[in-house]
């Protein structure tokens, strides 16, 4: 990776975490809700039990609805620092499980 | 729930609402005139103005000829598609992917006549093209990133749009009290408020419905395959056999396939359908597959498909890949519930209705942020500001119906190259909206914008019957019980919502009725707070 690009990359993730510092509830809305939508989706596609292709494709009409579930808690929870941690948490650890767990086939 | 958290989900709906309500709304009307794009068509090309016969006459040798004399010189012949002729596409159409002589990807299309099998000469994408895929991409530019990205952002108002509906069912606290309340001898917002509860409440299982096919239909291409990209570790190719099934490799064995006209002819086992389209892998190998595509038996599907040998023609059994799951005729009914294909005609009327009501929901949401702040207590800025920003509302809101209409008029009077059909058409479209919103903003009125902009856009509808009269000698009355009347339904369609539009904007109000009420706070007054999106 070029320094330009690290250079970008670090810019842009300082960038994130002043938003969620400054706006908890309207990054984790805009960002942090997709990003563990995704996460937290591959996570189920590597870990449930069930026939692949089948899994595949409920979980591709489960993802946007996962994704909405996120962004709704965005407001409902009473602390705004609150959301935004649940939803790093999730994205971290669904992380880790899928550069730990390898691909069904 | 707790005052804070009513509060908080009242300002997500509200924020959500103000912010990307108009897109919802642009959204919404464009999706009302793209349920009609296979009629549109056949009113924009009077070639198509032709009934299809039960039987379709033979076009295997034009077929495998025009097949074969496209790629030539090619090095494979990667995808190979013919269209049987329908209602609504009443001619043949055949599509080939390959790689040329430099190894580029090329592809190529070809229509021919439904009844004599002649070539039809191509006529520049235009108002049908327009009118659909401004509702599916916005037709976004490329140099934007292109119409991927489009799809993706339309998605992404889907799920906006379901946010909006779950914010604002939790934040309406009495449903059931006030399902028929409508108080319309009251104040302005008070009725566009009644309004928009009621029918939002009422339409709630189509708009629900709308909202999640149209997010899955846009998203589903950017989340399902960073999804499943993420999980598989950017492993497409073992993702996609795992999904998909392995790719047949090519025997190398060059042999004789099954006809387009053979094919024709293979009816499904148990509908008895004709084939509809057929898409043939490893065309002119031993190794080839031929997946016909029927009109499926349960109308909630987009297509049936069997897969047949493409030499001997013998389906393809024992292949789990080739058996649809349970979650597979969810998925396929994504598309249908979307486009509302599953129940003819009067179904598609309905949609529209309810279409329509779903952009007029948006647009009094929009309607009603602004009033509160300019004749309310929660304003915080100038009186000059709302208005501009009503403006602004009113001009999008009611530009874009003129616009929709207008690209009717350029399909009929354009004259330039068919290469530039669709450009023209796009910059009448968008130059004509930009004009509305002007017009909004020259008339500093918003309700004699809305009723002049009203008035416009149901003349533009009644005199399109007129246009094609003139223009392709079809006059609607004379061809409504033809065999091929899909057109003169549409100029009826048209006359009578016309008709129906100039009498709404001849009834609407010429300007506010109520004054600002004393004692309501302005900009000055910095008690009267917005509400803070955080």
């Amino acid at each position: 990776m070029s320094p330009l690009t690290i250079g970008i990359l670090l810019f842009v993730m300082i960038l994130l975490g002043v938003a969620t510092w400054k706006a908890p509830r309207l990054t984790s809305i805009i960002f942090w809700a997709l990003v563990a939508a995704i996460l937290f989706g591959a996570v189920l596609l590597l870990t449930l039990p069930f026939e692949f292709r089948s899994l595949a494709l409920w979980l591709s009409l489960a993802v946007p609805l996962i994704w909405l579930g996120f962004q709704f808690f965005c407001y409902w929870d009473k602390k705004g620092w609150r959301v935004a941690s649940a939803l790093i948490s999730i994205s971290i650890v669904s992380g880790v499980i899928v550069a730990m767990v390898p691909p069904p086939v | 729930m707790d005052r804070a958290r009513h509060l908080r989900n009242y300002n997500l709906h509200s924020w959500t609402g103000i912010t990307l309500g108009l897109i919802v709304y642009i959204v919404a009307l464009t999706g009302t005139f793209a349920l009609f794009d296979n009629e549109i068509k056949t009113w924009e090309d009077p070639t198509l103005r032709v009934a299809v016969a039960d039987e379709t006459p033979p076009i295997a040798d034009v077929f495998s000829t025009w097949v074969e004399e496209t790629s030539a010189g090619g090095t494979e012949l990667e995808f190979v598609r013919l269209n049987y002729p329908t209602t609504y596409t009443p001619y043949f159409w055949g599509f080939i992917q390959y790689h040329d002589e430099n190894d580029e990807h090329v592809n190529a299309n070809q229509k021919w006549h439904a009844a004599t099998g002649e070539p039809i000469a191509e006529r520049g994408n235009g108002l049908s093209y327009w009118t659909l895929n401004i509702h599916r991409d916005f037709m976004w530019p490329s140099f934007l990133g292109g119409r991927q990205i489009g799809r993706w952002l339309v998605g992404i108002i889907g799920v906006v749009l379901m946010l909006a509906i779950l914010s604002g069912v939790i934040a309406h606290t009495k449903i059931r009290e006030e399902a028929y309340s409508m108080r319309l001898k009251r104040s302005q917002r008070l009725k566009w408020q009644d309004s928009h509860k009621v029918v939002g409440l009422w339409g709630l299982p189509f708009y629900s419905m709308i909202a999640f096919t149209g997010a899955f239909l846009g998203v589903i291409g950017l989340v399902s395959q960073l999804t499943a990209a993420i999980a598989f570790k950017g492993d497409i190719e073992t993702l996609l056999g795992a999904v998909l099934g392995p790719e047949v490799e090519r025997s190398g064995v060059q042999v004789q396939m099954l006809s387009a006209d053979e094919i024709a002819q293979m009816r499904h086992p148990e509908s008895n359908a004709k084939p509809q389209s057929f898409v043939v892998r490893n065309y002119g190998d031993e190794t080839s597959e031929i997946d016909i595509f029927y009109a499926p038996d349960t109308q909630l599907s987009t297509v049936e498909i069997i897969s047949v040998d493409g030499v001997t023609g013998v389906p393809i059994t024992g292949d789990p890949f080739k058996v649809q799951p349970v979650a597979g005729h969810f998925v396929n009914a994504m598309s249908p519930l979307h486009y509302g294909t599953y129940g003819g005609i009067w179904l598609k009327f309905l949609y529209f209705a309810l279409g329509l009501s779903l952009s007029v929901i948006t647009a009094l949401g929009c309607m009603m942020w602004i009033e509160r702040r300019k004749y309310g207590n929660d304003g915080t800025k100038s009186e000059a500001f709302y208005n501009r920003l009503g403006y602004f509302n009113t001009g999008v809101i009611m530009g874009l119906p003129v616009a929709a209409i207008s690209i009717f008029y350029l399909d009929k009077l354009y004259v330039g190259a068919e290469s530039a059909r669709l450009a023209a058409t796009g910059s009448v479209y968008l130059g004509v909206w930009i004009i509305g919103l002007a017009y909004a903003f020259v008339r500093r009125n918003d309700y004699s914008t809305t009723r002049e902009l009203l008035m416009l856009t149901g003349a533009l509808a009644m005199g399109l019957p007129v246009l094609n009269c003139l223009t392709t000698g079809d006059w609607f009355f004379a061809h409504l019980n033809a065999d091929h009347s899909t057109a003169a339904w549409v100029d009826a369609g048209m006359l009578v919502l016309g008709t129906m539009t100039v009498v709404a904007g001849f009834l609407a109000p010429a300007e506010r009725k109520a004054k600002r009420r004393p004692g309501a706070r302005t900009a000055t007054e910095p008690e009267g707070v917005a509400v803070p999106a955080e």
